[in-house]
Order: C-alpha cells, then sequence, then structure tokens
C-alpha cells in the first residue's frame, strides 16, 4: 500500500533522494527528510509497535516524541525512536519489546489477562513468600522492558562539547523565531535552537488552508537565516536545564553543555489526547500528528476519519485532512458551541458533518487489534455523562483528536520556574521565573499567530533589555481572550477499561481511580504507584491528564492538585551521549619510549604509567622480576623514579614550615645532606613519606610518594596559607625526571658521565651533589632504598632520556640493566623498607609502623603531634613486623590482605610478601598483635581456599641488617 | 648546560613523519591530517596543531626580586597578572602571580644562559622555577571547535595575549590566545608527562 500523497507544499522530504530500508523482515522505501515511522506509514505499515505491559499493537500517535509507541532496534543500537530518528538507507529495523516478531508478537497473549493485572499488581502479587521473589523478578524482567542492551558491541566515542551564548532561544516557531530576531535586532548574539529539522514550529505543519500563516512562516525563517547575529542549530533538543543556564543541547551528534546568559522559551504546547475505549490502538492518532504526515511527509494518514474537536485546532485539523483527500466523516465536538470560530465555518461550508456535545466513546477494532474500523460516537447530556441509547458507530480507520494542549514547560520548571492553571485557556501557564529566563507563546497559553508573533517580540526585547541591549520601554505582555484551547477534562469512562490515559505504561482510568481508592491521592504518589509518566515519554500526554483525572476525584482544583516534578532529561538522551569522549589523563615519564622498546610491562600507579618489569624471552613474569632484583643485587640496575612527587620549598620560613608539616627536624641538617621525612595527619595517620634535601639555608627540595604528590602539595599549599608563612612552593614533579642507579657497580658507571666526585669520602651515604650528568644539569643523591650503594639522579625532563640512554651505554659494560617497580618492591622488602598506603592504611600511626625514629616528640609543633602525643601513652594494639616462610617451602603463599589468625580470632594481616626474594625465601610484612610480634615467634595465615600455612616473625631487615652496603 | 644536547620534546616520537611547516619562524610540527606535504595559507588558517615543545624552552623564575632581575636583564615584564608581553622575535614572558614570571624562548636563545648565570649563585629572594612544560599550537579557524570539545571555559572570549590557567581533557594546562592578527591561534602549556596523552586526545578531535 502507498500512502504518499502528491508533493506538498513546504515538505521535508526529498524525492530525488529514496531510501532502502527493512523493518521486520521486509524491504521498504522511504525518502531522505522522512522519519522512520513516516516512511513505515507511508508503506501502508500502521502497526509500529507493541505497547509495554499487554503487548497491545500500537501506531503512530503523536509523531513528535510524545509517545513510546514506535521504538526499534537495529544491529548496534536499540530505542531508536521511530517518530523522531531520521530515515537512513539501509537501515534494517525491528520493534523491541516482542517475542516472535511484532506481528506475532506471542506476549500479545498479556492482554487478554489485563483484568488479573490492575494497578499495584506486581507490589500486591509478589511480596509472598519472599523467597520466591527473585524467580518473579526475573520472570518480569524478562518479559518486560524495551531493547537489550547488546553488551559486546564495540563502545562508541562520541564527543561531548561546551557551548556558550549571550541569548538562548528554545523553540523556532513563530514565537521563537519572532523573539530571536527582536533581541538579534538589538544587538544581542542569538542562538536558537529546534528539536525538528527546519525551522517554523507549528506554521510547518498546522495549516487549515490559512495562506497567511505561510507567508509568515517564510518572511520570519528567511530574516532569521540572513542575520548575522542569529546562530541555528536545528534537531538539537533541550534535554536539561540546570541552575545558572547551563543547558544540556542533545543533537545526533553529541551533548553540548551551554552556558547561556540569557534564555527565552518559546518551546510551545504539546497535543493531549482524548480519553476514551481503544484510544491507544493504530489508527487513533493526535490531529497534529495527522497534519505532520501530512505536511511535512507528503502521508496520507487514513482513507476515512472522524476528528474529535474540542478546539479550533480539531476544525483545522479538518480542513487540512479533507484537503489532502481523506474523507471526513464527521467532527465530533465536545463543546456545545463552536463560537465564533472562522475555522468551523469553514469545515461546515466543506460540506463535513459536525456533531457538537458529543464525544467518542470508543474505537471499534479491526482485525487483531491492529486498525480500527469505525467510531462509537454518542451525545452528551447536561451532566456531561454519555447518551448511551442515542449512540452510532461511523464508520473509520482513523480517528483525529484534538481536545487540548499541555505546555512544553520543561526548560521552565528545571530552571525554577512556576506555573499556575489559567482557566481561560485551560492550561498550565508560567507565573514565576527566575531571572534572565523569559517564555513566549503557547508555553504561556498565547495561541493566536499575531499574538504569538507579538509575545515572542516582547520576551526578545525584554530579554535583549537584561542583557544591556535596547531601550526601557516593553511591549504589554499579550492578554488571552476567545474560547480555551483545551477542554477542562476530555476523559471517559469505559466498561470494558482499555481506555488509556498514560500508553508508556498501558494505564487504564481505572487504574487512576484504583490508586486513589487505595489512597494514593497525592500527585508525586499517585505517579509512584500507578508508574504515569515514568516511561520512555515522561508523562508527556499523560501527566496532563492524570493530573485532571486526580482533581476530579479529589474534588480539587488543577493548582491545588499539582503536577510532578520535572527532571532532566525531558527526552531520553543515548548514554553514549552522556558518557562523551574518555579523558583518562596517563601520565608519562620521559623514558616511557625506551621502556617500551625494551618490552617493558606496565602498571598503572594513580595516573602515571610505570614499568613494572621488562619481559624476557621465554622467562615468565616472577622470574623476571626476580631476575631484576638479584641483578641489583649483584651488578648495578636503573630505575625510572620519575613519578616521585617533588616539591621546591624555599623562603626565610622554609625551615619552619619543613618542621612543622614533617615529623622530623629541619633545623640542624646541613647544607647538601639528605633526610628521610615522614607527614602525618592531624590524626596521627601516616600519609606520605619522602626525602628533604636542603639545597641552601632557605632552600629545599622534597620528595613524596607518586601516588601521595598531588595531596602533599595541595596540603601544603592549604597549611602555608593558614600559617601565613613566607614560604615559596614550587611541584616540580612534572618538570624533572629521575632515576635511580643502584648496585655495586653503580658508583663505577656515574663516574663515567659526572665531574662530581662519587668516591665514598666525596659523596657519602645520605649526600647530595650539583653537577652534570652526561652534559645535563644535575641533583644527584645517595640513597639507599633498595639496600645497595645506589645514587638518585634528577634531571630536567626534555633532557632526560638523553641521560638514561647515557647511563645504559656506559654501564653496558658494568652490566646495568633496567629494572621494574616489582623489582624495586622486592629489594625493599628484603631491607624491611614499608611503603606508605600498601603497609600503611588509613589508620596506621607511625609507632605502629616502626617509625618512631622518625618522630622528633620534643618539637614546638607538627601536624598529627598531639593526637602522636596521646598515642604514645597507649599501648600498641598492632605492629608492622617482618614474616617468612621456611626456606624450601612449596605450599602456598600468602598474598597481601591475607589474614593472621589464632584460635579462630584475627590477630593481624599481611600487607607485602614476596614468595621468591634474592635470600631464597618468601618473605614479608605483616601487621600483628604485639603479644606475637617478637621475632621467631610462629603464626598462622589464613591463605586463599582457607587453608592456613605457617609463617615465622623475623627481624627487619632481612638483608644486610647492619646497612653496610648502601652505605 | 650545553647547546649540544638536544632538547627532546615529550611527543618526539609521535611527530616522525609529520609535515613541518614554519608559520611565523619557529618551527612547527603539525599532526595529521596534513600529510601530503606542507599546507598552504588555506590549510593555516582551518585547522593545525603543531608542537613547540622541542624548538623552545622555558625560564621561571619568582620571589620579591624577580621583577627586578628580568628588568634588568633587559626582558620587559607585562604589568597584570596572567598578561603576556612579547618577547624578542618569537618568545613571550607571563606574569604567573605577583612575584612570578615566565619566559618561553627559542631554544638557542643566549638570554637562556645570561637569566640562568644570573642565578647561579642562588641570590636571596630569586628562586629560579623549572619548567618542562609541553608547548603545543592550535591555531586556524576551526581552532574554537577543538577548544569547545575540551575546555568549559569559552576561549573565543578570552582577550588575546591573556594567559588562561584551567582544564583542557581534564588536564590542568595554561593556554594563551594568541595575539595574531591574521589567525585565530591558541599556545598550550601542559605539564610534560601528559603531553603525549593531550597530544592524543586533540589529534583525535581534530580527525
Amino acid at each position: 500500500m502507498n500512502l504518499r500523497l502528491p508533493p506538498q507544499p513546504g515538505e521535508w522530504i526529498d524525492r530525488s533522494r529514496p531510501m532502502a530500508f527493512r523493518f521486520e523482515g521486509r524491504d521498504y522505501q522511504g525518502y531522505f527528510g522522512d522519519l522512520i515511522s513516516s516512511a513505515l506509514w507511508a508503506n501502508g505499515v500502521h502497526m509500529q509497535g507493541r505497547s509495554f505491559k499487554y503487548h497491545r499493537p500500537r501506531g503512530i500517535y503523536s509523531l513528535a516524541g510524545h509517545d513510546a509507541n514506535a521504538v526499534f532496534e537495529d544491529e548496534t543500537r536499540t530505542n531508536i525512536r521511530g517518530d523522531q530518528v531520521g530515515l537512513r538507507s539501509g537501515m534494517d529495523l525491528r520493534a523491541v519489546n516482542t517475542r516472535g516478531g511484532l506481528d506475532r508478537d506471542r506476549l500479545s497473549i498479556v492482554d487478554r489477562f489485563s483484568k488479573l493485572m490492575p494497578v499495584g499488581f506486581y507490589y500486591k502479587a509478589f511480596h509472598t513468600p519472599r523467597w520466591l521473589f527473585p524467580r518473579y523478578e526475573k520472570q518480569i524482567r524478562q518479559i518486560a522492558g524495551l531493547g537489550a542492551i547488546r553488551a559486546g558491541r564495540t563502545a562508541q566515542l562520541t564527543p561531548k562539547g561546551y557551548g556558550f551564548c549571550q541569548l538562548l532561544v528554545v523553540g523556532a516557531g513563530p514565537s521563537g523565531l519572532s523573539a530571536a530576531l527582536a533581541a538579534a535586532d538589538q544587538g544581542v548574539d542569538v542562538l536558537l535552537v529546534d528539536e525538528h529539522a527546519h525551522l517554523g514550529g507549528s506554521l510547518s505543519w498546522q495549516s487549515g488552508g490559512d495562506e497567511k500563516s505561510r507567508e509568515v512562516y517564510q518572511e520570519l525563517v528567511n530574516l532569521v537565516q540572513a542575520h548575522q547575529r542569529i546562530t541555528v542549530r536545528t534537531k538539537t533538543q533541550v534535554a536539561g536545564c540546570y541552575a545558572d543556564l547551563w543547558v544540556a543541547l542533545v543533537d545526533d551528534v553529541r551533548l553540548t553543555k551551554l552556558r547561556a546568559q540569557a534564555m527565552v522559551v518559546a518551546s510551545g504546547v504539546m497535543e493531549q489526547p482524548a480519553v476514551f475505549g481503544n484510544n491507544d490502538l493504530p489508527g487513533v492518532m493526535l490531529a497534529s500528528a495527522a497534519q505532520r504526515l501530512i505536511h511535512l511527509y507528503a502521508v496520507k494518514p487514513w482513507q476515512q476519519c472522524v476528528t474529535l474537536a474540542a478546539n479550533s485546532d480539531g476544525y483545522r485539523a479538518a480542513l487540512d485532512l479533507h484537503r489532502a483527500g481523506i474523507s471526513v466523516a464527521a467532527v465530533v465536538d465536545l463543546r456545545d458551541d463552536a463560537g465564533d470560530c472562522y475555522f468551523a465555518a469553514q469545515v461546515r461550508q466543506a460540506g463535513i458533518r459536525v456533531l457538537m456535545g458529543s464525544m467518542i466513546y470508543e474505537a471499534v477494532p479491526g482485525a487483531g487489534k491492529r486498525s480500527i474500523r469505525g467510531a462509537v460516537v454518542c451525545p452528551l447530556g447536561e451532566d456531561g455523562c454519555r447518551r448511551e441509547s442515542q449512540s452510532q458507530v461511523i464508520d473509520c480507520d482513523g480517528i483525529a483528536m484534538s481536545v487540548g494542549w499541555a505546555p512544553a514547560g520543561a526548560p521552565l520548571y528545571q530552571v525554577g520556574g512556576k506555573f499556575s492553571y489559567d482557566p481561560t485557556v485551560e492550561q498550565l501557564v508560567p507565573r514565576e521565573l527566575p531571572r534572565n529566563v523569559f517564555a513566549a507563546g503557547r508555553v504561556r497559553g498565547v495561541f493566536g499567530l499575531d499574538d504569538r508573533l507579538m509575545d515572542g517580540r516582547r520576551a526578545g526585547l525584554e530579554a535583549a533589555q537584561k542583557l544591556g541591549h535596547g531601550s526601557d520601554e516593553l511591549p504589554a505582555k499579550i492578554s488571552v481572550v476567545g474560547p480555551a484551547p483545551s477542554h477542562p477534562y476530555p476523559i471517559f469512562r469505559h466498561t470494558k477499561k482499555k481506555n488509556f490515559v498514560e500508553l508508556d505504561e498501558d494505564l487504564h482510568f481505572i487504574d487512576l481511580v484504583n490508586a486513589h481508592q487505595e489512597g494514593f491521592d497525592n500527585i508525586e504518589l499517585i505517579k509512584r504507584y500507578s508508574t504515569v509518566g515514568m516511561g520512555p515519554s515522561q508523562g508527556k500526554i499523560a501527566n496532563m491528564n492524570a493530573v485532571r483525572v486526580l482533581a476530579r476525584l479529589n474534588g480539587d482544583s488543577i493548582d491545588q492538585t499539582g503536577t510532578t516534578t520535572s527532571r532532566p532529561f525531558h527526552q531520553p538522551v543515548p548514554f553514549e551521549y552522556l558518557a562523551g569522549r574518555r579523558f583518562h589523563p596517563t601520565r608519562r615519564t620521559p623514558m616511557h619510549r625506551w621502556h617500551q622498546k625494551t618490552q617493558a610491562e606496565f602498571i598503572h600507579a594513580g595516573s602515571w604509567l610505570r614499568p613494572e618489569y621488562y619481559a624476557n624471552a621465554g622467562q615468565d613474569r616472577e622470574t623476571s622480576i626476580l631476575q631484576e632484583a638479584r641483578h641489583v643485587r649483584e651488578y648495578a640496575g636503573l630505575m625510572d623514579v620519575s613519578t616521585l612527587g617533588k616539591i621546591e620549598v624555599a623562603g626565610p620560613d622554609a625551615v619552619t614550615f619543613l618542621e612543622r608539616i614533617y615529623t622530623g627536624r629541619f633545623a640542624k641538617q646541613t647544607t647538601g645532606k639528605l633526610r628521610y621525612v615522614l607527614a602525618c595527619d592531624e590524626m596521627g595517620v601516616v600519609i606520605d613519606d619522602g626525602v628533604a634535601v636542603r639545597l641552601s639555608d632557605n632552600h629545599f627540595y622534597v620528595t613524596a610518594t607518586t601516588s601521595g604528590a598531588a595531596a602533599v602539595y595541595r596540603e601544603m599549599l592549604r597549611w602555608a596559607l593558614i600559617w601565613d608563612l613566607d614560604v615559596q612552593l614550587v611541584d616540580v614533579t612534572g618538570h624533572l625526571a629521575a632515576m635511580n642507579l643502584a648496585g655495586p657497580q653503580s658508583r663505577e658507571v656515574l663516574q663515567k658521565l659526572t665531574s662530581v666526585d662519587v668516591s665514598p669520602e666525596g659523596f657519602p651515604f645520605l649526600g647530595v651533589r650539583r653537577g652534570e650528568v652526561a652534559g645535563v644539569p644535575a641533583s644527584l643523591m645517595r640513597v639507599g632504598f633498595v639496600g645497595e650503594l645506589g645514587y638518585e639522579i634528577h634531571v630536567p625532563a626534555g633532557y632526560a632520556a638523553h641521560v638514561w640512554e647515557e647511563i645504559m651505554r656506559a654501564g653496558a659494560s658494568s652490566k646495568v640493566r633496567p629494572f621494574g617497580v616489582e623489582a624495586q618492591r622486592l629489594l625493599r622488602l628484603e631491607k624491611g623498607h614499608l611503603i606508605v598506603g600498601q603497609d600503611t592504611d588509613a589508620l596506621t600511626n607511625p609507632y605502629e609502623a616502626n617509625m618512631a625514629w622518625a618522630v622528633a616528640r620534643k618539637k614546638q609543633f607538627f601536624v598529627g603531634q598531639r593526637t602522636l602525643q596521646i598515642l604514645n601513652e597507649r599501648p600498641l594494639t598492632r605492629k608492622l613486623v617482618g614474616v617468612k616462610m621456611a626456606p624450601g617451602y612449596r605450599g602456598p603463599f600468602p598474598e597481601e590482605s591475607h589474614l593472621i589468625i589464632e584460635q579462630g580470632e584475627m590477630i593481624g594481616r599481611v600487607t607485602s610478601f614476596a614468595p621468591q626474594s634474592t635470600l631464597g625465601y618468601g618473605l614479608g610484612l605483616v601487621f600483628v598483635h604485639p603479644d606475637r610480634s617478637e621475632a621467631g615467634t610462629k603464626v598462622r595465615i589464613c591463605v586463599d581456599r582457607g587453608a592456613e600455612i605457617e609463617a615465622e616473625i623475623a627481624p627487619t631487615p632481612f638483608y644486610d641488617p647492619d646497612d653496610l652496603r648502601q652505605k | 648546560m650545553s647547546t649540544a644536547i638536544p632538547r627532546t620534546s615529550p611527543i618526539e616520537h609521535l611527530l616522525n613523519g609529520i609535515t613541518q611547516v614554519g608559520p611565523r619562524q619557529t618551527e612547527v610540527r603539525l599532526a595529521s591530517p596534513w600529510t601530503d606535504g606542507p599546507p598552504d595559507n588555506t590549510a593555516l588558517q582551518n585547522l593545525l596543531l603543531g608542537d613547540l615543545s622541542g624548538s623552545t624552552t622555558k625560564f621561571g623564575v619568582k620571589g620579591p626580586r624577580a621583577a627586578s632581575f628580568l628588568e634588568s636583564q633587559g626582558v620587559q615584564l607585562p604589568a597584570d597578572i596572567y598578561a603576556t608581553a612579547a618577547y624578542g622575535v618569537e618568545g613571550l614572558v607571563a606574569k604567573l602571580a605577583e612575584q612570578e614570571y615566565i619566559l618561553e624562548t627559542a631554544v638557542n636563545d643566549p638570554v637562556l644562559e645570561q637569566l640562568e648565570s644570573g642565578l647561579s649563585e642562588s641570590p636571596a629572594g630569586l628562586l629560579r622555577v623549572e619548567h618542562q612544560e609541553a608547548t603545543f599550537l592550535l591555531c586556524g579557524r576551526r581552532a574554537n571547535e577543538v577548544m569547545l570539545q575540551v575546555c568549559a571555559l569559552d576561549m573565543s572570549q578570552v582577550h588575546p595575549g591573556t594567559l588562561v590557567l584551567t582544564r583542557a581533557a581534564v588536564t590542568s594546562c595554561a593556554i594563551l590566545r594568541e595575539p595574531w592578527p591574521e589567525v585565530l591561534a591558541y599556545r598550550i602549556w601542559v605539564d610534560a608527562s601528559l603531553a603525549e596523552y593531550l597530544w592524543e586526545t586533540l589529534s583525535t578531535i581534530i580527525g
């Protein structure tokens, strides 16, 4: 069946660009510019989806994204909105939420049991027995829902963006166009957005033969497109509005975070359905949808229809249908009097029957409820009830509903606007708006074309004035006169239900009545109990009718009843848009490329990438690590320690500052020497460690741990401000690279590259020297973290790769090789050195960690001092000690966080453990109860799968206990 | 420092095979899509991403005597914090704080040695600040489109010649809108350790 009309003036389709596509396994053709739904309807496909709960056939309803009847999926995407997404060539679509396809959906049987599933059915039916609920839940989840997520799908990087504008105008209908022009003429830069592909709003599709509207449309669009100060973004939704006019714009590519200085909302209205029997079946649609089909997509909605009207728009729609060649069997008007309506007169003049004071009781379903074949029409009595005895069936395959409108006011609600009900227009209209936010047009209850143009101009000028442009004199606000465009209660009971208030969630009128009877008499409560307005459409065509129903049930006014809260997002937004492009900064050292070339395996250390170890062909990870460690012990190794935090502290108060930040003393530290530093927080918890180098009387250079560097620097800045000390702080972490040359051969290697005297006498342990290494200015430090003779070499990052390569070259004859983080961890473990964050936790104080020697208790003050004084008076509850396995042990080894158990009670835990070491046995560090911390004590460690193994508390250092090698 | 040692850009390895051009005498290495030889002026106006890290160097100094020290070396300073002043043909000086300045110039500029020697004795009131940031140049008519995808500030509204400390692609950066009349250009300083990440991010966005 081909329902494509001859070319229509201003149609949005491009007939020169036909597009083939598939739906439910069948081939169809549409045109560029079609929506998926319009293309399907043009091909005679009226059933485009199944409903959420009862799996009832559904077709085009609003054709504006205000319902979720037509939701599709393809091989890569799901929940594609058929009435919003443009047709693309080659699409292969199917409806979501079916079993066995749209035509033969096996779950359509559920519709027959709808009486057994009243509102609140889930809450009442499945709460006992509780143990069965998971099964119920599983079944319900399988049956209900829309499209399925394909977990294996390749993630798409969607660019997110920021945007800025002086004035954002939302909606490009007559009011929005007028507002944009008025503001731009005053010198304001305007961003005009509209969700549709073309400008014009309702001027594009709501004609009724009114030639003036077309002329106005063309003139406005031409002016806007030619205006230098107006930027237009079509196919762009205002998905959410936040404080300070932070607006989320969503187009078909991305989400834009827009900052606007002012906003005019001319977003118009959303047509609302009437509630009558079978008002959900394919063939029943909003009149505006039928008009869109005709004017925008040149598609014939039906052959013969009945128009249900309660305003002049219904008559205008009847005229549009009539002119498009559709037989309009009758206009059924809910009102007794159409007033002085130009379009009503035109309808009568066209010979169309008009039934005043009448209603549609139900749509007569066609075969399989996939269409309708008539409308049961009844007169309304003075009491507003139907006169059943006078009912008649009018043959038709379509019903167009035009009974009222609700404001598309989400942007206004979300920025804090207040609405109240205006009985003049039977519509909620903005009562209070935040600063720099304005409303215009139908969203404000202004419906006449001339009035909307004036109202838009008024809003544009007001906005311009607020932004400092234009004159002080502003036009007065439009006062609304004439018949209300909306019916106060277009809702009718039906004896057999199926008169839907909410299509997304399959809610009948009686569901709301029952919920009310059960005590849910507040709009927010009834929403949550019945789920009205909680579907994908967010109640765009349901909420207003639900409010009207509840108001009548409570005997309240609409204002007393209130509305539910409008929260972002107003329209469904794909998750990929929210995720956006991934920004995960990764820091790399200057030697990263060298590490890569040398088969380094990398690990993440905070935001840094560090070589974990260097892979050797034919060797597993553990062997490679052990070999690197042995090499350092026997020859020399070079490690990239650029990730260490590096902070310069200078100024007259540098010493005072450091004495307060760290637990140790610095006043008597000799220039050219370094000291170990330990930092605690106010609770006495160890938060970081490193070394402090005294470069001159008032100049220090301190290092921090890789993961703690940023926090330490931040804390330093904070304390420097609080203490008001004359001290300069510079974080040079990324500016200086560092490398650790360690091992018995290290001195010999280094001496080849520097004129600094690196002899034991010239450069003793804990000494610091400045000089050139391989021609590059460097700071050299004698440190011993890994327990061997070692030098830390700090150089400017831009020259570090050169220095590294020169050391490797110079050390070739001395067998220098690189070693990674894991080898370093093993080597320091053999020395019993802790790593903050690894061997300490969020409660560890220096006494527990055997670091009392690093705390200068007699200092005047340092951060955490008071707490440590108190803790020092109390007995320890745990102690960090060494632990080792017997040489030759072959059983399962402990891992970090394994518990130490005694008589079923936890008495400690493992913080670090190396199953293999250069010493030939497994060793580690553990926290254990002080009573069990004596060297030689046997403890039992609970390892994986509940097995318990025996280990022995051992003194540290395990290796070179007299520290002879590092000196 | 011996000038024989080449200063290495942190993204040196990413630049192999990328077109090179000198829009303002200083060498600019360009990311794709200009792989078919040097871009003409149209391409330059359109969108270019360049790396100046290997050809420029920075000198930082802070302290109560920072301004007088630089002025004594013939460096003209900007008056306001975050303002910049031209230095020589290609260089610039920026005021980072009340008592802190940074100078960026060609890597072989003799003034660097002069400045370094002035600080060799660690005079009181002066602290030499190591600066090894990477320097990228994003320029062309579409540069703002790229900036709008990575930066929450409206850089197009920033006064040319003003340095902005902000975040680009969630990394801390200093961005200068160049006061060049002929082309829209942003100079981006980013920590050397994050240079590869930011370069790749910007390159991906450029496409």
